[in-house]
């Protein structure tokens, strides 16, 4: 039997909804059967509040990027804003495969639409001069760099969808590496719970993201 | 005393961490695992095989880091995903995605009944949830479809279906001068044609007392045809009717408009007036003649300050074929005050006149009445159509129609880069000497001040509009100046004869 004190960490909402009370309505007239994974939502009509949600996973990094290369604040967000023109359009359209990952594909868009803008002038030229420099194993679309980035930002995006202490158990144990005994003492709860929270949060993220990282 | 459930598989648990399984299947492995030290120890081996969350940051980049404006903008794009299954709106049927501005997205349609193809702009669902902003856009619509120009995108009807409301207006063939401008800037002979029409249709939609507020190369379309066409009145708002003021269904601190192109009481988010387009199509203009905004490689906030404060580049410095006096025209575009800016778009249509001909023949020229940029202020520069009154021989006014019919001759000879003939190779500052004193508000000019000088030919025959006005009234002012010297001259050598003629007589 369990007590108040180590009652189980659960899900904010019912387990049958994995949509937290922040995330936007869409008008109910266009309200479709969604898909747990964002791609699956973003690849239906009517959905958009799957763009919302894509638009705050990518544009904080890719952004941020665009300003480690040098490039101005305002020359940044034309960019970006046109980057994010293209996918709106093609995103319905990526068909995930073990060949052809959807980093790659974004890395494609995103570096054909900033080639295209550093041709529109002189000045812009001397930014894909920088952007060759700053292309390679290091940048946001090596492996590790962009899972790590899109991982954070899903992290921010999904929080909200989960308890203050199913999220505390699971940062405390997976992201702060400290052990389960130590985070359940934290948090008045069992170990058991710590795992279970960890486990619960890991299979969202994952669901979440299908498709958009290796 | 709870029995707990038999273990789950191992291969259960690899599922749940891979995100494999609905909800409802990941809640009996999660209870067990919550009251089961055994399967614990299965999850942790696992938990420490998996990658995803490695050396994850805690601190992600946010969207809080983002430029005030930019999250919202993306976010506008998603038009696209909520209108890809529509096929049929109002009596239109929609065949492709054009493009999209921030109250909605631009399809190609068909209108069966007229047999004709148009642009359906059609309201974001976003937006259109909301009733206010649903009226708000149909107004819209309605106001800018008494704009009369062929300089503006003409409205052919709107309507809502089904709580979407939209517009359908003339399809138009030909790419915006934005992207036109990545093959390269603009002729000035081609710069001064784009310029002036973009001054008539202005004009015609401050007549209207509209105010585009957003004009930059993005917003006008060059036709197939080379004709200019002001689009995306998605931003306008109506100086006549604040109920009117589309930008209230966004977020009112954000500054609207695009910085390159801003005015200096946009960037400080005053209050806008139709000098505030007038600013904005001269940074438009410097913009197609240099292939750069007027304050381009500065930060977004230094551009904000520079729009404000900082000088106001001088054309000559870019584009040494220039006209001189266009170049004091553009500034006088430019000016920081807007009681020193032309105050109408149809004035700065007025001073583009004499540049404007290019087949030599008689121009009929529709002056919109004016919208005063500044109400209270009256434009001390006179236009050509104030300069043209002056002699009546030379330019008749109908009192009842705002039709000026000028004679034109055939402009000065053109080289074939489309530079003037005598622009090339003249000194640039020798030229500036030349110029006339546009920006002077304070101080009347005289009605001749509003011609260029440089446009004065040595030919008359390659003499632009109202030049001869000049001329004639100087050349009246010769002879009279002649016929006075020579009456002075006959009188002294009859004196002078006569003062002879008595000494020989004595």
């Amino acid at each position: 039997m369990l007590s108040a004190a180590m009652a189980p960490l659960i899900p904010q909402n019912s387990v049958q909804s994995t949509h937290g009370p922040s995330e936007p309505l869409a008008p109910a007239s266009l309200m479709m059967t969604t898909s747990e994974t964002l791609l699956g939502e973003l690849r239906e009509a009517g959905q958009p509040a799957a763009w919302n949600k894509f638009v705050q996973l990518y544009s904080p990094l890719l952004y941020s990027w665009l300003r480690r290369t040098g490039m101005q604040e305002a020359d940044a967000a034309d960019v970006l804003q046109e980057v994010f023109r293209v996918l709106v359009i093609k995103l319905p359209q990526f068909e995930y495969d073990r060949d052809k990952s959807f980093r790659s594909w974004l890395r494609v868009i995103f570096l054909n639409v900033w080639k295209n803008y550093c041709r529109q002038s002189a000045r812009h030229a001397a930014m894909l001069a920088n952007l060759e420099n700053c292309v390679g194993q290091d940048d946001i679309f090596s492996e590790t760099q962009y899972r790590q980035q899109v991982v954070a930002a899903a992290m921010e995006l999904l929080r909200p969808e989960f308890q203050p202490q199913t999220w505390q158990a699971f940062v405390g144990h997976g992201v702060e590496n400290r052990s389960a005994a130590e985070v359940a003492a934290e948090l008045g709860t069992t170990v058991g719970a710590v795992y279970s929270a960890r486990c619960r949060v890991l299979a969202r993220m994952r669901s979440y993201l299908q498709g958009l990282i290796d | 005393m709870q029995t707990l459930s038999p273990c789950p598989r191992t291969d259960e648990y690899q599922h749940l961490l891979a995100g494999s399984l609905v909800s409802a299947d990941q809640q009996p492995l999660l209870l067990h695992l919550e009251q089961c030290p055994q399967c614990a120890e299965t999850i942790q081996s696992l938990l420490d095989r998996d990658t995803m969350i490695e050396a994850v940051p805690v601190t992600p980049q946010l969207a809080d880091d983002l430029p005030q404006g930019l999250m919202d903008r993306l976010l506008a794009l998603d038009v696209n995903v909520e209108y890809s299954g529509l096929r049929e709106l109002g009596p239109y049927r929609i065949r492709e995605r054009l493009g999209q501005g921030g109250m909605g997205i631009v399809f190609l349609a068909d209108d069966p009944l007229l047999e004709r193809t148009v642009a359906l702009k059609v309201m974001r669902p976003s937006l259109a949830t909301n009733q206010s902003s649903r009226q708000r856009f149909l107004r819209e619509a309605r106001t800018a479809a008494k704009v009369k120009s062929d300089h503006v995108v003409t409205i052919f009807q709107s309507g809502e279906e089904r709580g979407i409301a939209y517009v359908a207006m003339e399809r138009l063939e030909g790419s915006t001068l934005g992207a036109r401008l990545v093959g390269g800037e603009f002729t000035i002979a081609e710069s001064l044609r784009i310029a002036r029409e973009m001054a008539l249709g202005l004009a015609a939609a401050h007549e209207q007392g509209l105010v585009h507020r957003d004009i930059k190369p993005e917003n006008l379309m060059i036709t197939k045809d080379g004709m200019i066409k002001i689009l995306d009145m998605g931003l306008t708002k109506n100086v006549t009717n604040t109920a009117d003021n589309l930008t209230g269904v966004m977020n009112t601190n954000a500054i609207l408009g695009t910085l390159d192109y801003l005015s200096p009481e946009q960037a400080l988010q005053n209050e806008v007036s139709a000098g505030s387009d007038i600013y904005s199509l001269g940074a438009t203009l410097f913009m197609i003649l240099t292939g750069h905004s007027p304050y381009d490689g500065v930060p977004a906030s230094q551009k904000l300050m520079q729009h404000q404060f900082g000088k106001v580049p001088d054309i000559l410095d870019y584009r040494s074929d220039a006209p001189p006096a266009f170049a004091a025209v553009l500034s006088k575009m430019m000016a920081k005050k807007i009681s020193e800016r032309y105050q109408s778009a149809a004035e700065v249509a007025d001073a583009l006149l004499p540049w404007a001909s290019q087949d030599g023949q008689t121009a009929q020229i529709s002056l919109p009445s004016r919208v005063m940029a500044n109400p209270g202020y009256h434009s001390q520069t006179p236009t050509i159509r104030e300069a043209a009154s002056a002699t009546a021989s030379d330019v008749r006014i109908s009192p009842l129609n705002p039709t000026v019919t000028v004679s034109i001759p055939k402009p000065e000879p053109v080289l074939s880069n489309g530079v003037p003939a005598h622009a090339v190779n003249r000194s640039k500052k020798k030229s500036n000497a030349s110029q006339p004193e546009p920006i002077a508000a304070t101080q009347p000019s005289a009605p001749e001040s509003v011609i260029p000088s440089e446009i004065a030919p040595e030919s008359p025959k390659a003499e632009p509009a109202a030049i001869p006005t000049r001329n004639k009234i100087s050349a009246k002012k010769n002879t009279g100046n002649q016929t006075a010297i020579a009456l002075i001259i006959l009188g002294l050598a009859i004196i002078i004869g006569g003062i002879i003629l008595l000494t020989q007589l004595v």
